[in-house]
């Protein structure tokens, strides 16, 4: 898939949003050539009204500045042209190279033990650094999974942090906040190319995966999740 | 999507708007085309009544992120017979639908964002609004299960495992006919557009990435010509 298969469905669904009824009448009232109310009476029944006239009611001259001064306020203080802005950023990215990751990759955790299996503390912090062999630098996404011993899998909420110049993936967080109770755990990781991952733990175990997408890599972790730590 | 009714601005006048929104090319760029963000924004958001209480501050993310990502909006070539505002609105609006879904936590996947150096061209050609309008009537007349995911996921904007279990798939399957339907839309634009004869040799001349660049180059030099002799560089200023 290139990028713009999806931005082109996008592109039709963003025309057809803006082609309804409701949407041609809001646009009228943004653009002052009727009220809110007028709006309103036009879309009789749609239950959406009251929340639109929320959201379309042209700000007077001084709110509207004091939009801008709170946008050129957060442009100033992410730096030239706005870049670096804080805006949440997702990991997919584009798929721009060849869809095979090279070499393996290799995982470092920071564990408050240093034995077999790395333990961690529930309401701590775990963090995972996964970094490949050789650098990658198309995109890649990551799915985590944690298993327990019994069978049971959870698909683990981690908010994975890719650095593009290397492939280098960091996945942190409470260990409580990704899903991890206490006890024995084997953290399955997948990384790949975001168009070839399998999308649940079914996909991922099973043999009739999409022919001819390949593309990630599985990465496997034990650790141990204890409520608080023991020193010996 | 109708043409929205804003008195364009000249394209030198938006370059130099997004060759430094810290000046007062902005802020007459802001307050022309403040409208037609806050509708194309607004009426994606409305689909999620639990934002309109912060739709001000998507409003915002949606202009840092125009702002940020600039690529799209200094691809525009007027010479392609778009209006300035209803390419707005389209990105706009996509722009808005995706930081909902972000939002709302929808999964990353569902999120896809294009690389700095991504290529617009093929987006501009389809933002003709007569082209999207048969693009839209193609999509009605698809079969019932594409109609229905892709009212649910793109227009909707709802998760795709979501509007999948509704149509029957399993969560994988829901992704590749999701990644299917978008080659079936993808061939039907382009056939629509007859790609075949897309070898202008001035195509990307007239862009507003090149109005940008001399506008940031006209400022430059209006800055060294000041801070040279410590007088404003424009010998009518003097007269």
């Amino acid at each position: 898939m290139s990028m713009s298969d999806h931005r082109t469905a996008e592109i039709i669904a963003a025309h057809m949003a803006l082609s309804s009824p409701a949407a041609l009448a809001w646009r009228r009232v943004v653009h002052g050539e009727i009220t809110a109310e007028e709006a309103v009476a036009l879309l009789e029944g749609d239950e959406e009204r009251e929340l639109a006239r929320r959201v379309f009611a042209a700000p007077t001259q001084e709110r509207r500045e004091a939009l801008l001064a709170a946008l050129l306020t957060a442009l100033s203080a992410a730096g030239s042209e706005g870049r670096g802005c804080e805006v949440p950023e997702p990991v997919g990215r584009a798929v721009r190279a060849s869809p095979s990751l090279p070499g393996s990759m290799s995982i470092r955790s920071h564990a408050a033990s240093s034995g077999e299996t790395p333990a961690y503390v529930l309401d701590g912090r775990l963090r995972l650094v996964l970094r490949p062999e050789t650098a990658v630098t198309h995109a890649v996404q990551v799915l985590a999974f944690g298993r327990e011993p019994s069978g049971r899998v959870v698909r683990l909420a981690f908010e994975p942090v890719v650095d593009s110049s290397s492939g280098v993936v960091i996945l942190e967080g409470t260990v409580r906040d990704t899903g991890l109770t206490t006890g024995d755990w084997e953290l399955v990781i997948v990384i790949g190319h975001p168009e070839a991952l399998p999308f649940s733990w079914d996909v991922l175990n099973s043999a009739d995966a999409p022919e001819g997408v390949v593309g990630y890599e599985v990465v496997r972790q034990r650790l141990n999740v204890v409520t608080t730590l023991t020193m010996h | 999507m109708t043409r929205p009714r804003v008195e364009e601005l000249e394209i030198d006048a938006i370059a130099r708007a997004l060759a430094d929104p810290q000046g007062e090319a902005f802020r007459r760029f802001y307050c022309r085309y403040e409208p037609v963000v806050r509708w194309a924004a607004g009426c994606r958001v409305l689909r999620w009544p639990e934002l309109v209480p912060s739709f001000e501050d998507v409003m915002q993310d949606v202009w840092i992120h125009l702002l940020r990502r600039r690529e799209p909006l200094l691809g525009y070539e007027p010479r392609r017979g778009v209006p300035f505002s209803s390419f707005l609105a389209l990105v706009s609006s996509r722009t808005a639908w995706k930081l909902a879904k972000r939002r709302l936590r929808h999964p990353i996947e569902e999120l896809h964002d294009e690389p700095d150096d991504e290529a617009w061209d093929f987006t501009l050609d389809l933002a003709r609004t007569d082209v999207l309008q048969r693009l839209a009537e193609h999509v009605q007349a698809l079969d019932r299960r594409s109609r229905r995911f892709f009212h649910g996921h793109y227009v909707d904007g709802r998760m795709i495992k979501e509007v999948g279990a509704e149509l029957g798939l399993s969560d994988n399957a829901s992704h590749v006919f999701k990644l299917r339907l978008e080659k079936r839309l993808v061939a039907m634009a382009k056939a629509l557009l007859d790609r075949g004869s897309s070898g202008d040799p001035h195509r990307g001349k007239g862009s507003l990435l090149i109005a940008v660049m001399i506008a940031a180059l006209v400022a430059m030099f209006d800055v060294a010509a000041v801070s040279s002799d410590g007088s404003a560089g424009l010998e009518d200023e003097h007269e």
